[in-house]
């Protein structure tokens, strides 16, 4: 591929290779220890009794009889949570979102929990919980919700972002809006101007580990936690500022994790199990079924949008405009806004517009899912984008490439961007093979790109080398999909040893300092820094202690394969000293060797991906099977290049899932109808071709390996790349996901009765 | 509700335990008999990570009861292993990366074992079908039929020197693009 | 605009002397685009000169 070396500028003995991860063995054998798989000594079962109404009234809860039920140890609710956030709402709203105070805002909101010493008798105390609801009005669609006179979520909720500031309660908590330039002298100059509307339902990041946890309290305020969980450090400060615990008291370890995807960078029913906990004086687990996982943590926004992209006949991008709802469940935050700034990152435009509705809705408390916000508005965009292409006559390809941004381009969201992908991606997709495969009857390929920010942040790391020259990494960021085995590599290429010498582990909160969660695609990028800074932080230790036995400067010392070598005319002969011999005499030479790491790693740079899909359509169901996938990613460098792929296809599996078949069902009694993977349908390996992949390596120059985040941006594509495919195969433009049989089906016959 | 004394056999081991007559296999294997390497996805039925196999028969766990094992015959991922030599579909697993979280995959080890049970070669298609009541979020199952087609060849045609991971191989393109076929 | 300053944190400093209102803002969280690369956290990132500054919303990942 043309891209392969006039990207790669470094060469390197360990990183890149397929090396076997450390913690395999554990998980092939069923040794690994997820969320559920802890106990503690005395435990008891934790259960959440959860509301049935999508908004309603707690006039007041009577939990006496389950009280006095024998085996149950404790009952809690809103009242054994006090507020302790003085003032600070998005505290609050975690706080609330965990245990409703006074009113519940969705199905699935939890109002009470008990602690026994069986899961059976839990249950049967849950049944014994008398909740009196004042049943209120309440409203789960998007557009239904930005309506005059719908019912409101939140009424202390007043729009931010609007001039004059509104002083009446409202469900739209913020309006944003990026770009550039003059949108009506670009429209006004375009030969062509296509415009759009768009809905994409609720998807559910769908970890198949439910959520899990192990609480202990003690009387004394020092607390445990197991949990799984993308961030072990925010789940200790927001449960010790919610408990009024000291951080340091509380000490949260991170089991292994069944999966995250960004629905476990939040705290959810962590802070009960710890009250249930305090309350028994005994350790509570507490693990959610796969209906509360649904009903009560965070899915993905429901959106609706209007996309209008005006162009010259030559291709030319003139005007772009985006107007995007979408809806962050009962609590107010930031998902239409992250949609506004990715929805047209991919291209050089002069005149731009973004416009972003952030609207609660009673439904559970949105939750970031990879590439949080980006894959809608990429859906709308991308659709269109082909929508133009074929007004125009043009090569979808072509199209984007010759709008695609570089260098230098200002970014719709802002900034100036330096080195990106975007354009290899689109040359690489342009001339692989898959492009010019062929396709029978009902059968058809579409392309789409993607972008996502990728992120860094606080990060900690501790190398210790042993006497026998083994080295133990001690990392903060959680290993979502065998992260360990990258970073004991980028130790390993530092010191110059094998792989098989470096043992990385999480550590626990209170043996590391804080480390920001591991989201954004940030584990490898930001650990990864770290880790080189750690290692070179023990070079120079090791080099320091190999002058001292050779009694020579230091500064004739360097180190080399996994060596220290004496250098210069005086000192030339000395035969080199390895880290095991350096490592065997420590004692004498002033004690254990080690390095540390202590940064804000930022400047992840950001990410650009091109999909194709091949499609084919059955015009008599509407069923469509895709027939062959190819993802096209950029990945600064990739460090273990199989869990590279491995990112990539996962975060196309979970894109195609999003496209054809997942989604929340609400009924008109505003209850999800579908908490359970035989109805809420993620793909299948039976649904699936292989997926292929091409890592293009754009070194980002903001780390010493070039590493970027390559965890989310193939999440964004898959959505408009799969609606193109379909509309080449069967000639329907579906605007509506998930493009699920029947919807597909309808199209087709309204395509023909027309 | 008086508790069910149950004799079975569990990994080639003579077990005996008493449960509630409600309790599910699963809940027996994981709370009572501390074999946590089956998992619980959904408790219904639809995700297959607890699936074991029981009298040679692949099952939910979490769809059988404890009380159902008398006189039966469970084998769990617990078991897969012969001490410390892993089983091919183990060992498969682990060189085609085909687990990034890992918590689908006791599950689907053992429904690769039941299904190279009864089709010692099978093709993509049909892996992928035997494999379809396991579900997987995190890989795409891309790397998951290739690593069950890899030991089926490996069950087959048992490689002299042992399974170890081979780094100078085809894949071994380390640091540089990879375009894969369609396999 | 433009403001002489060798770091965020400087900038920080110098734009609440310019614009007081901005200092609640700048506590909740802000990130800082430098020629493209997003600073969440990193207030002491030297600005290079004559880079370009962006202030952006604080954003979260999956
Ligand atoms: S836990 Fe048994 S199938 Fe999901
Ligand atoms: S590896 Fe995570 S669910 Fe399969």
């Amino acid at each position: 591929m043309a891209f392969d070396t006039q990207y790669t500028n470094q060469e390197f003995k360990v990183v890149g290779k397929r090396v076997l991860r450390p913690d395999g063995i554990d998980k092939v054998t069923g040794r690994a220890r997820y969320g559920a798989d802890m106990n503690a000594p005395g435990q008891l079962v934790g259960r959440i009794l959860r509301s049935p109404h999508a908004h309603a009234k707690i006039r007041a809860i009577d939990t006496s009889k389950a009280e006095k039920l024998k085996g149950v140890k404790a009952v809690v609710t809103a009242a054994d949570l006090p507020d302790l956030t003085r003032g600070d709402m998005g505290m609050y709203d975690t706080l609330e979102n965990c245990m409703a105070r006074g009113r519940a805002l969705y199905d699935g909101h939890a109002v009470a929990a008990v602690a026994a010493i069986d899961a059976d008798i839990a249950r049967k105390a849950l049944k014994l919980i008398k909740v009196d609801y004042e049943i209120l009005p309440h409203v789960t669609d998007v557009d239904e919700a930005m309506k005059p006179g719908a019912p409101i979520v939140q009424p202390r909720i007043r729009t931010v972002g609007v001039n004059p500031a509104p002083t009446k309660p409202s469900n739209i908590s913020q309006v944003s809006e990026f770009g550039h330039g003059d949108l009506d002298a670009g429209f006004a100059e375009a030969d062509v101007i296509v415009e759009k509307s768009y809905k994409t339902e609720q998807t559910h990041q769908g970890y198949i580990e439910p959520h899990a946890c192990l609480a202990s309290v003690g009387p004394d305020g020092q607390a445990e936690l197991w949990v799984t969980t993308q961030g072990p450090y925010m789940q200790r400060n927001t449960c010790a500022a919610l408990l009024g615990l000291e951080v340091a008291k509380l000490r949260v370890t991170a089991s292994e994790i069944g999966g995250g995807f960004g629905g476990k960078t939040h705290v959810w029913m962590e802070p009960v199990a710890l009250a249930l906990s305090r309350k028994a004086n005994r350790p509570v687990k507490l693990v959610l079924t796969r209906e509360e996982v649904f009903r009560g943590t965070g899915p993905t926004c429901s959106t609706s949008m209007d996309i209008k992209i005006g162009a010259r006949r030559d291709g030319t991008i003139t005007a772009a405009q985006a107007v995007l709802r979408y809806q962050d469940g009962a609590f107010p935050n930031i998902w239409g806004m992250l949609g506004a700034m990715t929805a047209w990152a991919c291209y050089d435009l002069k005149n731009v517009k973004a416009t972003a509705y952030d609207v609660l809705v009673n439904r559970p408390k949105v939750a970031a899912y990879r590439a949080p916000s980006a894959p809608m508005a990429a859906f709308g965009v991308e659709s269109t984008m082909d929508l133009v292409a074929a007004e125009i006559g043009m090569d979808p390809v072509e199209l984007r490439i010759k709008n695609a941004a570089k260098e230098g381009t200002r970014a719709s969201y802002g900034p100036t961007y330096g080195p990106i992908g975007i354009g290899p991606t689109l040359e690489a997709a342009k001339n692989h093979p898959h492009m010019k495969a062929p396709l029978g009857a009902n059968q058809g390929r579409g392309m789409a790109c993607g972008f996502w920010f990728n992120f860094g942040g606080q990060t900690c790391v501790d190398l210790n080398i042993g006497q026998d020259g083994t080295v133990n990494l001690a990392v903060g960021t959680v290993d979502v999909g065998g992260a360990r085995a990258s970073l004991s590599m980028i130790a390993a290429e530092e010191l110059g040893i094998p792989y098989e010498k470096v043992k990385c582990i999480v550590a626990d909160t209170a043996s590391l300092g804080h480390n920001d969660t591991t989201e954004g695609s940030r584990g490898t990028f930001s650990s990864g820094m770290a880790t080189v800074f750690a290692a070179r932080d023990a070079v120079r230790v090791l080099r320091e202690r190999a002058a001292k036995t050779w009694d020579i400067p230091v500064d004739r010392v360097e180190w080399r394969d996994g060596k220290a070598h004496a250098f210069g005319d005086e000192h030339g002969n000395l035969a080199p000293l390895s880290l095991e011999e350096l490592a065997a005499k420590a004692a004498r030479t002033g004690g254990p060797i080690a390095g540390h790491n202590e940064i804000v790693a930022d400047g992840a740079g950001v990410s650009f991906a091109t999909h194709i899909c091949d499609i084919e359509v059955d015009p008599e169901t509407g069923k469509s099977r895709i027939l062959r996938y190819t993802v096209i990613q950029d990945a600064g460098k990739a460090i273990h290049p199989d869990y590279v792929e491995g990112q990539f296809q996962g975060a196309a599996a979970q894109g195609i899932g999003w496209a054809l078949n997942e989604e929340y069902i609400y009924g008109a009694d505003g209850r999800l109808q579908n908490p359970g993977f035989l109805d809420y349908r993620i793909a299948v390996c039976s649904d699936l071709p292989m997926l292929d992949t091409q890592i293009l390596e754009i070194p980002n120059p903001n780390h010493p390996y070039g590493i970027r985040g390559v965890g989310e941006t193939s999440i964004v594509p898959p959505l408009a790349a799969i609606a193109n495919a379909m509309s080449n195969a069967a000639g329907v433009r579906m605007t509506h996901t998930p493009m699920s049989p029947p919807r597909v089906l309808k199209a087709i016959r309204e395509a023909h009765g027309a | 509700m008086a508790a069910v004394l149950v004799s079975t056999t569990v990994n080639g081991d003579a077990v005996e335990y008493s449960c509630a007559p409600r309790e599910s296999l699963l809940d027996v294997l994981r709370n009572r008999l501390g074999l946590t390497g089956s998992k619980e996805g959904c408790g219904t039925g639809d995700c297959g990570a607890c699936s074991v196999i029981v009298d040679g028969r692949l099952v939910c766990a979490c769809l059988m009861l404890g009380a159902e094992m008398d006189g039966r015959t469970v084998e769990t991922v617990e078991g897969l292993a012969d001490g410390a030599t892993l089983h091919p579909l183990q060992t498969k697993f682990l060189e085609h990366a085909a687990l990034q979280c890992g918590v689908c995959t006791p599950g689907f080890l053992m429904a690769s074992k039941a299904l190279l049970a009864r089709n010692a070669n099978p093709t993509e298609e049909e892996i992928r079908f035997a494999l379809a009541g396991n579900l997987c979020r995190c890989t795409g199952y891309d790397k998951i039929v290739r690593a069950v087609s890899a030991a089926a060849a490996e069950l087959a045609h048992p490689a002299k020197s042992g399974t170890g991971k081979k780094t100078g191989g085809k894949k071994a393109a380390g640091g540089k693009a990879t375009g894969k076929k369609k396999g | 605009m433009s403001i002489e300053a060798a770091t965020i944190r400087e900038l920080f400093r110098k734009l609440v002397e310019r614009y007081p209102r901005l200092e609640s803002r700048l506590r909740d969280g802000i990130a800082v685009s430098v020629n493209g690369d997003i600073f969440r956290d990193d207030w002491n990132q030297a600005i290079p000169e004559g880079a370009e500054v962006f202030l952006l919303p604080r954003i979260n990942g999956g």
